[in-house]
């Protein structure tokens, strides 16, 4: 059997060969698509450190939390005497305290993969990183030795009761006062916008530090205006008496900043 | 739409192609030219920017605001009649113009932090208006009210500060009151901006590093040296006792609305002659 190699043979052969030649090429094209890079993300444990420990790498964040732990101690001691006994006792016990954190800091770190990761698996680990790290985050910053912590507890032992009651009562007056002072300048802030008189100022601060409870100590996270001014939203019935008909509007504009508030 | 001519002598042209189309897009470029031109010639009538490396604030409509403020306090205080209103407002409304020209000439040949506050300037003006027209226990009064303000602004800026060192160092409950006082007496707390510190960490006034040295102990000085601190930045624009979180907190009858048409009103004033 042979083929006569006619005008229109050649002619639909010649088409063939371009056709398949246009589909090779539109294979290539989608091989190159597929062959093109993935995007990478240098992500190291030290970016992961900063995350968590607000630009600090552990090894600074540890060392912030054994000085913290020693002014805590030097603080106790202030309130009532410590034998050296007592003294070394806490230390230890904050030491443990600072020990557990980081050794529960360090095995969630391991649960992650850093370094040069696809930009796909990062977008899809880091939210996961990020909700994870947040309860250690929130531990860190409120401080390891307070209630709940080995060093706490450890005063609760070792202390005479009196002792342990006359130092809960110095702590609580350190408390009393750093909130006074937030409050006090919550209300210069409103009195810059909104001019307040001698009565007016020394009301406003009387009412919220009788009718709300103190702020603990402000950890400098974010803007201490916003913290203290849902306390102002607690107390706005008797407030309100302070202000003018016309002034109670742009007291409470002032009060609703709060809502800026990071979540 | 019919291109619009430049001059009645023009006649355009049956067919030449694109070049048709040149006279219309002169005639646009023109009519865009002077639009643009007469939005900002009135903006610069509107809003003074006084430009000082990266300082650019719209410095009258502050000013305007700082006034008004100001004479809502004095009626909050003097209660006074229609005339004396109008004569105190009038004498704040000036004293803003007056202080606008300063602060555009310091612009030019002064650094922005050897410039004297807004606020003092308008309050130091209102008090002598004030003794001008009211009665002596009136005058006396409004005075006192002043002082009050003064010296709580300065307890509370002094009160952030010792809050952010106990951050740092804790303090006893009696170191805290110990170490306001003195914080309250230095310059850098006297010439802190409150508001706008307490908003954001980098702008508290801490205390020189030999400042610090005499208000803490040896256990807490070493303590606050080994630590990280804010870095002082506190622009000149603070100096208004604004930002973007406050500015929408106005007294009563100073809205924007009132600013913006006091602004409309003297678009047609020269500001500097």
């Amino acid at each position: 059997m042979f083929t006569v190699i006619t005008f229109r043979t050649i002619s639909l052969r010649l088409s063939a060969a371009l056709l398949a030649l246009h589909l090779v090429q539109m294979g290539r094209a989608e091989a190159q698509v597929v062959a093109k890079p993935v995007r990478v993300i240098n992500y190291s444990a030290e970016n992961f450190d900063r995350l968590c420990f607000r630009n600090m790498v552990a090894t600074a964040a540890r060392e912030k939390a054994q000085r913290m732990l020693n002014a805590k101690t030097a603080l106790t001691e202030s309130s009532v005497k410590l034998t050296p006994e007592q003294k070394s006792q806490l230390l230890l016990a904050g030491e443990i305290d600072i020990q557990r954190f980081f050794a529960a800091f360090e095995e969630m770190k391991s649960w992650w993969k850093f370094g040069s990761i696809p930009q796909d698996f990062f977008s899809e680990q880091f939210p996961k990183m990020r909700a994870a790290a947040m309860p250690l985050m929130e531990r860190y910053q409120a401080g390891l030795h307070d209630e709940g912590s080995l060093f706490h507890k450890t005063k609760v032992m070792i202390l005479a009761p009196a002792d342990f009651q006359t130092m809960e009562d110095f702590a609580q007056q350190r408390k009393r006062k750093l909130y006074r002072n937030m409050v006090r300048a919550t209300v210069a802030a409103l009195d810059a916008r909104l001019p307040l008189t001698m009565q007016q100022r020394e009301s406003v601060i009387t009412t919220v530090l009788e009718n709300t409870t103190e702020l603990d100590p402000h950890n400098y996270n974010e803007p201490m205006l916003f913290i203290v001014l849902p306390k102002f939203k607690e107390v706005e019935p008797q407030l309100k008496p302070l202000f003018s008909q016309d002034e109670w509007p742009v007291v409470q504009r002032f009060i609703n900043l709060a809502g800026l508030r990071k979540r | 739409m019919r291109p619009l001519p430049v001059n009645s002598n023009y006649k355009p042209p049956a067919y030449q192609g694109k070049s048709r189309n040149m006279p219309k897009l002169a005639t646009y470029l023109f009519i865009v030219t002077c639009v643009i031109t007469s939005i900002l010639s009135s903006t610069a009538f509107a809003q003074v920017n006084v430009a000082r490396g990266r300082v650019a604030i719209p410095l009258e409509r502050k000013l305007n605001e700082l006034s008004q403020r100001e004479v809502f306090f004095v009626n909050k205080i003097c209660k006074p009649n229609q005339t004396q209103q109008q004569q105190i407002s009038e004498s704040a409304s000036e004293k803003a113009k007056e202080m606008q020209k300063m602060y555009l000439e310091y612009s030019k040949n002064r650094a922005p932090a050897t410039w004297p506050r807004p606020q003092a300037v308008m309050l130091e003006h209102l008090q002598d208006a004030v003794a001008a027209t009211f009665s002596p226990a009136v005058s006396k009064a409004y005075n006192n009210e002043i002082a009050a303000r003064k010296q709580a602004n300065l307890t509370a800026t002094a009160s952030i500060v010792t809050n952010l060192i106990d951050s740092q160092v804790l303090l006893s409950h009696d170191e805290i009151d110990t170490l306001e006082a003195k914080i309250s007496e230095f310059d850098t707390t006297k010439n802190a901006t409150l508001p706008v510190a307490f908003l954001y960490q980098h702008m508290i006034p801490i205390p020189t590093a030999q400042n610090m040295e005499s208000l803490l102990s040896n256990r807490q000085h070493t303590l606050w040296k080994t630590q990280k601190h804010p870095n002082y930045n506190q622009p000149w624009v603070n100096y208004f006792n604004s930002n973007d979180f406050l500015s929408s907190i106005l007294p009563p009858g100073v809205g924007a609305d009132v600013i913006n048409r006091k602004l409309e009103n003297r678009r047609d004033q020269p500001l500097v002659k």
